[in-house]
């Protein structure tokens, strides 16, 4: 008992490290916080979220807070003195950044600059050995940064070109009067532009999001599986997007433009990804029936 | 050395506090931009041998790609000249005051693709113009039987920008001194399987126009003056 307010009490003898206030520190910073970001996700929602390409913005800011949440208890944890000037080093550097991002309206800095904030922060207050906890809910938070607009189209480019090629060619094999020029499909008299939506990215970086999500949560104490499972999203949301711009031309083939383009066409979107989502479970339960993609058994809980 | 946890938070808090006021500070206002230039008035309907082509329907790019410059820019022109050869020539400007979301590009080439040309021999030039080098992105946009060569420049602020990282460095420079950056594109393009010829006679074009507008605007399309 060093001095008066580490006073002993029943619940130190359990947790031996947990001061009653030891959520003091944190108000400042969590004021900062909130003074820095909480404008951050107003211009997101109000902005960029609003784009189909970054519409999954909303559920992986929900699923970072979710993440930190669940290690609430480290907050609290006195684990020493903190890794002052590393952490801070990485504080200062990460609110530079924040600045130009906010100041410019650099979407791509100004959210970004979270994750050095927020490492910088846990190391400042909790040194390396209780931060190292949060290494995953950092991670995630690249998912919250919105991809930068010449990646976007870079790759929707790209893969817009292969999903209207894959596309064409199945139903070429199944018989349908179809032609293609570029990303423009002809199928009987209809005409129909795979547009950026159609390219799959957006499916694409959820599915890696949720992906990995699922890994984390399930342990990932295979490698062999972990590895299969994400290397097998890239083909299993492309596929899925495949199926989709397909659906869609059949649909404007049999029953008209007007059934392509409404309600049908958003709803292929959601149901295929639904799909794309089993698939990756279905070839996990797979795995897990393999010799080798059975998780070591002391990972039980 | 060790901190208590108070004093790091209290530091961290106040870290915090002063970026927020910092970009409050570096954010560019209202009155860091230039005055708008009326474009319409700005380019003349007929200069050289070229005169809009009265007779024509302007035939505009497609329609989405139009819809997109309108959504990114302020004021948009978009003309078909034609000459004594009967040579066509689209003639597209565009204008935006606030060009700190530009980093979104309104480069052609994606543009185009997104509409569903294919983009061949891309490339980059330079117009020489009198004694101005501008430098322009080439390309040949392809759908079908449509060809369409296409000459196209950025500005943003006083420069002419066509790299991405370049872009970024003027959108910095500007809006950290809280001035705002403005832009124009300026596209001419032509139908023509012909693409080299097409290229010519887009230099001619612009060398004619730029020859029969008023120094003050040339300078506004060329982003500085180069005179």
């Amino acid at each position: 008992m060093v001095e008066g307010k580490d006073m002993p009490n029943a619940i130190e003898t359990v947790m031996p490290t947990r001061r009653p206030d030891a959520w003091l520190p944190w108000l400042p910073m969590l004021f900062g916080l909130a003074v820095l970001f909480v404008p951050t996700f107003i211009r997101l929602a109000t902005g960029t979220w609003q784009a189909e390409a970054h519409s999954h913005g909303p559920i992986v800011l929900l699923i970072v807070l979710w993440l930190f949440w669940e290690k609430r208890h480290a907050f609290l944890d006195d684990r020493g003195p903190g890794a002052v000037a590393s952490g801070g080093a990485l504080l200062v550097i990460g609110l530079l950044v924040y600045v130009v991002g906010r100041s410019q309206n650099i979407v791509l800095f100004e959210v970004g600059a979270q994750i050095p904030v927020l490492a910088g922060t846990l190391l400042l207050m909790l040194g390396w050995r209780a931060a190292r906890q949060f290494w995953f809910a950092l991670l995630f938070m690249l998912f919250l940064v919105p991809l930068p607009e010449f990646v976007i189209y870079g790759v929707t480019g790209a893969l817009k070109a292969l999903v209207s090629e894959t596309a064409e060619i199945l139903l070429y094999a199944l018989g349908y009067p179809i032609a293609r020029s570029g990303v423009v499909i002809m199928i009987g008299p209809y005409q129909l532009l795979v547009a950026e939506a159609c390219s799959g990215l957006n499916s694409l970086y959820t599915l890696s999001a949720l992906g990995l999500l699922y890994l984390h949560l399930t342990g990932s104490g295979n490698r062999m599986r972990a590895g299969i499972l994400l290397a097998g999203i890239v083909p299993i949301a492309f596929l899925a997007n495949v199926a989709r711009v397909a659906i869609l031309a059949l649909v404007t083939y049999h029953f008209g433009e007007e059934a392509g383009q409404g309600f049908v066409h958003e709803l292929a979107g959601i149901v295929l990804f639904v799909i794309a989502l089993m698939l990756f479970f279905a070839i996990d339960g797979v795995l897990r029936m393999l010799p080798f993609g059975r998780a070591p058994k002391r990972a039980a809980l | 050395m060790t901190v208590s946890a108070f004093v790091r938070g209290l530091l961290g808090g106040l870290l915090m506090l002063a970026a927020g006021g910092l970009s409050l500070l570096l954010t560019p206002n209202r009155e860091g931009r230039l005055p708008a230039p009326d474009i319409e008035a700005m380019i003349p309907r007929a200069f050289g041998e070229w005169v809009v082509d009265p007779t024509l329907i302007p035939v505009l790019p497609v329609p989405d790609v139009e819809a997109a410059l309108e959504t990114y820019y302020d004021q948009v022109i978009s003309r078909t000249y034609i000459n004594s050869r009967a040579e066509q020539i689209m003639l597209t400007i565009a204008y935006g005051g606030d060009q700190s979301h530009a980093l979104k590009a309104h480069r052609q080439e994606y543009c185009y693709a997104a509409q569903g040309f294919q983009i061949q021999q891309l490339s980059r030039g330079t117009l020489e113009v009198g004694a101005a080098i501008i430098p322009v992105v080439r390309m040949l946009a392809v759908q079908g039987s449509r060809s369409e060569p296409v000459t196209y420049w950025l500005t943003m602020g006083d420069k002419v920008v066509l790299g991405r990282a370049e872009r970024l460095m003027v959108q910095l420079k500007y809006g950290l001194s809280r001035r705002v950056a403005d832009g124009m594109l300026v596209r001419v393009s032509s139908l023509s399987n012909e693409a080299q010829g097409s290229f010519r006679i887009h230099q001619e074009f612009v060398s004619t126009l730029l020859g029969a507008m008023k120094v003050g605007d040339v300078s506004r399309l060329l982003g500085a003056p180069r005179f």
